[in-house]
């Protein structure tokens, strides 16, 4: 049983990074119906301004500032410049191509996915950095259920994923804020005829949700300890099949379907076998795609008849 | 006063003697240095996620060229090509080599899925290329599968044996988890393992996962506590250091067994490790104090791949050197007729070089280092 209950934290821990990310893809795909393909590189960015600020403060074995106030400053740097990072890329690489067709906007994001995966290439070169988060939260602090210990920083990446979660559902569905993306995602040229600044919204989703993606950056980096240049990928493509999975365009299936792909590849390794683990997850997002093509909590598009 | 301007006479004709056969030496040398003249490739990862590896690599190879064309007056070009460990790249950089009329021969492709992808692109264009660190998957004593590739390293097969007959003795293993990440050089090391381990009587079981995989969590958990070794065969140092974590966090003591893609000591530091290794430590070889040196000067610090990248140019340096004392212009064929008769008596590795029948480096050895402090120690090596 204590097995099982690994599998369970393990994959809520690598659930939580995959529910983020797939919540930053479905927020950018509501507001600018695109698939950005440079949000786990966006992830990437966020990783090495977190490990650099960790670095600022002395690094992971002679911290000079507290670990709460560490954690708080590293999460808010990559917050803060993955989200002007975000902006920058709406700014110059996506708003001059909003009314070209689709599959423009998809290269581009794909264009500037390289640009920045060999620009962080060159300025910080191909070394893998390490966090060693273990050295200043040992893997003893946790808590302990039975046979079962779960280290703190698991235990602090699920909660602040699901608190991130939360505060961005209440900030789409409470604020004037929220208001004006949800218009935009549905129709934005009635949006602007109701007198809502469209750029503006949708500059602040894209801010949104690469903060949010810098923050992930950040946890990853204390939960798995190597962040290097290329860790963009992976993301996007677990990003982008959570949201898939959870119904693009729905921030709560976007988290349902990173916890569970978290899930499907933990009880994969442990019960059948690592070999399987990708070949699972993608093999779900083909069954799902076939059988319920909207997501798991999406809705079906009303069509004008 | 006859007998003195005589003398003097004597002197002057001696000196001017003198000064036309130091001209015609000087001019002699580089006549020669501008005959012997060559370029050749470099194959090699220097970006994408093994490029501190790679960028090694080069810098070594780069040294070599260096080193040669100082020491023996030539004038050879290395042109690097990047494969950013990437199989379909390495053949892409192998046809532009091979098309490239200038190119004779060149160091690498580094990776053992490189060879394979490359080998029969660069031996259909009679371009020689000495391997630094990898040799065809299925590379045995008596076949050279890629008539034109050689390597300066012992087969991934050999690492394989030497690391089980390490595990039994002296480290007496009683349960090994054996764990590939589906890379081909990684499928040869663990399959030798594998049998070698059976010849021993020691029990394993296996996983494997994606050269992708980020998160080890599950996999670590898989590992029972009666483990007392794990031999993770990653082509990247980091995944090995992020599956030595991810055991500590669940508070087991397996050892890991490394591969030689973990021997890092920048980026796989896990003290009480085990780690393999396709060359020895030029630190601890006393002739090479001197390029230790210099490469200490150059690049700070470096690991064993930087070695066979320095031989394997030097083998390529050779070749050409020798056809040039031939009389003949460097050409492919000529210097690959050259770099399989390499018999080099000494080299950077702190051995002779020469190759078998295979293209591998003849009475080639791996080695076995153990990480004490963060310190790579070197404890056995065999073949």
């Amino acid at each position: 049983m204590q097995f099982f209950f690994e599998q369970v934290v393990a994959g809520l821990t690598v659930g939580a990074i995959y529910a983020l990310l797939g919540l930053g893809f479905s927020l950018m795909f509501g507001v600018l119906r695109l698939l950005n393909l440079a949000h786990g590189d966006v992830f990437m960015v966020g990783a090495f301004i977190g490990y650099y600020v960790l670095t600022a403060f002395g690094g992971p074995d002679r911290l000079v500032v507290p670990v709460a106030v560490l954690l708080l400053l590293m999460l808010l740097a990559a917050g803060l410049g993955a989200g002007l990072l975000g902006l920058s890329i709406e700014r110059f690489a996506f708003r001059p191509l909003r009314d070209a067709p689709r599959t423009s906007g998809l290269i581009a994001s794909l264009g500037v996915s390289f640009i920045l995966e060999y620009l962080v290439l060159l300025i910080f070169t191909a070394n893998v950095r390490s966090y060693s988060a273990s050295d200043f939260v040992s893997f003893s602090t946790g808590i302990q259920i039975g046979g079962l210990h779960i280290w703190l920083m698991r235990i602090l990446v699920v909660a602040f994923a699901l608190s991130l979660w939360v505060a961005v559902r209440l900030v789409i569905e409470r604020t004037d804020l929220g208001n004006a993306i949800r218009a935009v995602a549905f129709d934005r040229e009635a949006a602007a005829m109701m007198g809502i600044n469209v750029n503006r919204t949708i500059s602040i989703a894209f801010f949104v949700s690469s903060a949010v993606a810098g923050m992930t950056g950040v946890m990853f980096g204390l939960l798995f300890s190597q962040v290097w240049f290329q860790m963009g990928f992976t993301a996007t493509l677990k990003g982008l099949t959570a949201a898939v999975i959870g119904g693009i365009g729905n921030l709560s299936g976007a988290v349902l379907g990173g916890f569970l792909i978290g899930l499907a590849e933990s009880f994969t390794t442990g019960y059948i076998s690592a070999t399987y683990q990708d070949l699972i997850v993608f093999a779900i997002l083909i069954v799902m795609m076939i059988v319920r093509p909207r997501g798991l909590l999406g809705r079906a598009d009303l069509v004008k008849v | 006063m006859r007998r003195t301007v005589f003398r003097q006479l004597s002197l002057v004709v001696v000196g001017a003697l003198a000064c036309v056969a130091a001209t015609a030496s000087s001019a002699a040398n580089q006549s020669r240095a501008a005959t012997c003249t060559a370029t050749i490739g470099d194959i090699v990862p220097a970006t994408g996620v093994v490029a501190v590896l790679g960028s090694e690599q080069l810098h070594f190879a780069q040294l070599g060229i260096a080193d040669y064309n100082r020491i023996h007056h030539t004038n050879i070009t290395l042109i690097p090509g990047d494969d950013q460990f990437q199989p379909a790249q390495t053949a892409t950089v192998a046809r532009q080599f091979a098309s490239n009329p200038q190119i004779v021969a060149t160091v690498g492709p580094s990776t053992t899925d490189g060879i394979n992808a490359a080998g029969a692109i660069l031996s259909r264009a009679h371009l020689a290329a000495v391997s630094p660190s990898a040799t065809p998957a299925d590379q045995n004593p008596t076949v050279h599968v890629y008539s034109s590739v050689f390597s300066v390293i012992a087969p991934e097969a050999t690492e394989g044996k030497v690391a089980a007959k390490y595990l039994a003795n002296p480290l007496h293993a009683k349960k090994v988890f054996v764990v590939d990440d589906q890379a081909s050089f990684s499928i040869a090391f663990t399959t030798a393992l594998k049998a070698q381990l059976t010849a021993e009587h020691i029990p394993y079981y296996t996983a494997s996962v994606s050269q992708q995989q980020t998160d080890f969590t599950s996999l670590a958990s898989t590992v029972t506590p009666d483990t007392d070794y794990a031999f993770v065969a990653f082509g990247a140092p980091s995944k090995g250091a992020q599956f030595a974590k991810a055991l500590q966090e669940q508070g087991k003591k397996t050892v890991i067994f490394g591969a030689d893609g973990l021997n890092s000591p920048t980026e796989f530091d896990v003290s009480g490790s085990y780690v393999m290794g396709f060359a020895p430590d030029l630190h601890q070889i006393p002739a090479d104090a001197a390029i230790v040196k210099e490469a200490t000067a150059k690049f700070h610090q470096f690991t064993v791949y930087g070695g066979p990248s320095y031989a394997a140019a030097w083998v390529i340096a050779s070749a050409i050197d020798a056809v040039c004392k031939s009389g003949q212009t460097p050409n492919r064929d000529n210097v690959l007729a050259q770099v399989a008769s390499t018999n080099l008596p000494t080299s950077i590795l702190g051995r002779p070089l020469s190759f078998d029948k295979a293209g591998g480096l003849a009475n080639a050895r791996r080695y076995v280092f153990h990480i004490v402090n963060g310190k790579y120690i070197l404890v056995g090596s065999g073949s």
